[in-house]
């Protein structure tokens, strides 16, 4: 169920992307001076960066963390030998 | 002698060579834990934690077009290239991150990959894989070095004019000097440049080119951060450097161009071009009286025609009515309204895809310690993206509007014959007139240059060792140290033809629309590796023909923008592209059809011949069970 969420919620971020809502607003000014589409857009990446950082905590995949298992015991091996 | 007593270009020199020293240094120190193995040397013994695995894949992904590109292409375009470069960039660079890297490192450490065609090579059942996919590969990679190369001669040639007029003259032939006058020559500029990175590469590898795009990451990221803050405060406050877009060139904080937009556009021009014509008049010793009995427009370019500064200094009083009618009417040329069509800012995200077949991120994937090292790549990514291009980009925009000393601070506009979008930023920061910021600007951007190129030169080592020499010459035989030794070998000859072709082509214009293109080549190679780590009946018919369908679509559209470009192709050929008979508002980036033609003809031509026997499918697959 996480993993839906995180996924679908990375697939909605990635339709929201397409902000033709502020297509003509040049007047809106995010602090003052940042164009609201440029502000929106900056909050695109940091929602991005929030986004795969819950992939990365609830959806990681599971044979990748065998692989780590299966390498760290390979070393181990190599530095007994 | 005081710094500030040097000779202008001096102190730029010296914060150069300063960069240039550390960078040698990291390779020295890199040598204190080489293990002496092929290994180590390829893939720095798969050993490089989060922090540097982050930071090392960010520098070696941004391109001088990062710092450099990203303010040009947002002054000619405007805000909309944050959203369709670096905010996709963001989200697609960290799901194949997440997708495509972790994973092809799990099975380069549990098979010994080095390169991704020894993986291809497995997955497929094809031994000659390599044969389609080096050359592919090799050619993609070959522009973006030389381009990186020749913006590095470029910008230690702008950084140093003046620093040694008696040892470099550049004098016309009346004796009068060049802008170039005392630059270090290109030449020299970059056989130095790329000396280091070869020295680099060659003393510590991977690890030395993970290290060396570590300090290049944090070198860019504080040149993005320092930069923005003295730009605007030379313009007079971050608020007031956007109020004179609003009022001059509204079109560029949008995607659209609205009505109000032409007539702000159609005004602006008249009153530039009545200024020019007042300023005609005077020179010819006409009586100014437009000017004179003029509005606000006409006196503003009457000040900036006697030159009183117009843009607002640090510590002037900033007034809401400061800077803009007041001061720079007449005195800027308006852009012309620009729109990006909502569909080319959508097919935007099919660019980022590129960087799942990149050969040098492929390598530097390798070197991690382990899966979950990724994750931190994967998380900051997105933010280290936003960091570096948003800042540059506010620079682009402002530069758009930006007057300083009674004169448009960039003396072009995008329409202009002399047009040159890559010196915005260059113009930007000469305009503060900060020997420090200048030196620390052309520190970034060398780091940006830098950080891909080292990357770029050992993958391609890589590459020519096992893919051609070891697989081809020696039967898959070679010994741990052959390898080694040869890695080396064609790291020099890497970076020594690619100097010499760099000095060859300097002067050729092809090349610089060619690497536009050359992403949108690497992005048609996504089916291909998607579907080779997800779908199990992928065959390799399939792949073969995925590749041809998608680079050879590619080929096509280039020779078709080249031949039907008024300068041919040695015209910036505009990377966009329609289906025949549809107009400009369904065009698209040419990496859109290149990815779809190559997704249609892999699952097709895969369904259509013997699925992969099941020994393959069980090795690559059985894990992800």
């Amino acid at each position: 169920m996480t993993r839906i969420a995180v996924f679908g919620a990375l697939v909605l971020l990635a339709v929201l992307h397409q902000d033709f809502w502020w297509r003509d607003d040049h007047r809106t000014l995010v602090f003052g001076f940042l164009p609201v589409s440029l502000a929106y857009h900056i909050g695109v990446s940091i929602a991005a960066c929030v986004l795969w950082g819950l992939a990365c905590r609830y959806c990681w995949p599971k044979d990748l963390e065998v692989a780590d298992n299966e390498a760290a015991s390979r070393t181990a091996r190599s530095e007994k030998g | 002698m005081l710094l500030a007593d040097l000779p202008p270009g001096q102190l730029q020199l010296w914060i150069i060579v300063a960069y240039l020293g550390a960078l040698i240094l990291l390779g020295v120190a890199s040598t204190t834990v080489f293990k002496g193995t092929a290994v180590d040397y390829f893939v720095a013994s798969r050993g490089v934690g989060p922090v540097l695995l982050v930071l090392s894949v960010f520098g070696t992904t941004m391109t001088a077009f990062a710092i450099q590109g990203s303010s040009g292409e947002a002054w000619t375009s405007g805000v909309g290239v944050y959203g369709k470069m670096a905010s996709w960039s963001g989200i697609v660079h960290a799901a194949c991150f997440f997708l495509v890297g972790a994973r092809l490192w799990s099975l380069g450490k549990r098979y010994g990959y080095q390169t991704q065609i020894q993986f291809f090579r497995d997955r497929l059942e094809s031994r000659n894989i390599g044969v389609l996919l080096f050359p592919i590969l090799a050619l993609l990679q070959m522009p973006y070095i030389i381009l990186g190369i020749l913006g590095a001669g470029t910008m230690v040639g702008v950084a140093t004019r003046g620093a040694f007029p008696t040892l470099f003259p550049v004098l016309d032939a009346a004796g009068k000097a060049l802008p170039a006058h005392g630059a270090v020559p290109f030449w020299l500029a970059t056989l130095v440049c790329t000396a280091v990175v070869w020295l680099y590469v060659w003393l510590g590898g991977a690890r030395a080119t993970a290290w060396a795009n570590g300090l290049q990451t944090v070198i860019f990221l504080v040149v993005g951060v320092v930069t923005f803050y003295f730009v605007a405060d030379r313009l007079g406050g971050f608020a007031q450097a956007t109020k004179m877009v609003q009022e001059y060139n509204p079109s560029k904080l949008t995607r659209t161009v609205t009505d109000e937009h032409q007539r702000i556009y159609e005004q602006r021009l008249a009153e530039w071009n009545e200024a020019q014509q007042s300023r005609a008049r005077k020179e010819a010793g006409e009586t100014p009286g437009g000017a004179q009995g003029g509005g606000p427009q006409a006196r503003g370019s009457e000040a900036a025609a006697r030159g009183e500064p117009q843009a607002r200094v640090p510590g002037e009083a900033r007034g809401p009515e400061a800077g803009a009618d007041r001061s720079s009417g007449g005195v800027l040329k308006p852009h012309k309204p620009k729109e990006m069509t909502e569909l080319e800012f959508l097919s935007y995200g099919f660019i980022p895809l590129s960087v799942a077949m990149f050969p040098h991120l492929f390598q530097l994937w390798l070197t991690a310690r382990s899966a979950k090292s990724f994750r931190l790549t994967v998380t900051l990514h997105p933010l280290l993206i936003m960091l570096i291009w948003a800042p540059c980009i506010a620079i682009g925009i402002w530069a758009t509007s930006a007057v300083a000393g009674g004169k448009p601070i960039v003396p072009f506009t995008p329409d202009m014959p002399n047009a040159n979008a890559n010196q915005v930023l260059g113009l930007m920061v000469a305009s503060l007139k900060n020997p420090y910021v200048s030196g620390l600007l052309a520190a970034g951007v060398l780091a940006a240059i830098l950080g891909g190129m080292d990357a770029q030169f050992l993958s391609l080592g890589s590459m020519f060792t096992h893919d051609v020499v070891d697989h081809y010459v020696k039967h898959d035989a070679m010994t741990d140290r052959q390898r080694l030794l040869s890695g080396r070998v064609f790291v020099i000859g890497v970076v020594f033809a690619s100097w010499i072709l760099t000095l060859l082509l300097r002067e050729t214009k092809p090349i610089f629309g060619l690497a536009i293109w050359c992403f949108s080549g690497f992005s048609a190679l996504f089916p291909l590796v998607i579907g080779a780590l997800y779908w199990r009946r992928m065959t390799k018919w399939g792949a073969y023909a995925s590749v041809i369908a998608g680079i050879g679509l590619g080929v096509y559209y280039y020779v078709r923008a080249g031949l039907s470009a008024p300068g041919g192709f040695g015209s910036r050929l505009e990377p966009l592209v329609t289906l025949p008979g549809l107009s400009h508002e369904w065009a698209v980036v040419p990496a859109c059809p290149m990815v779809l033609a190559a997704a249609a003809a892999l699952v097709l031509v895969s369904l259509l011949t013997p699925p992969p026997a099941r020994s393959t499918v069980d090795k690559f697959f059985a894990a992800a069970r």
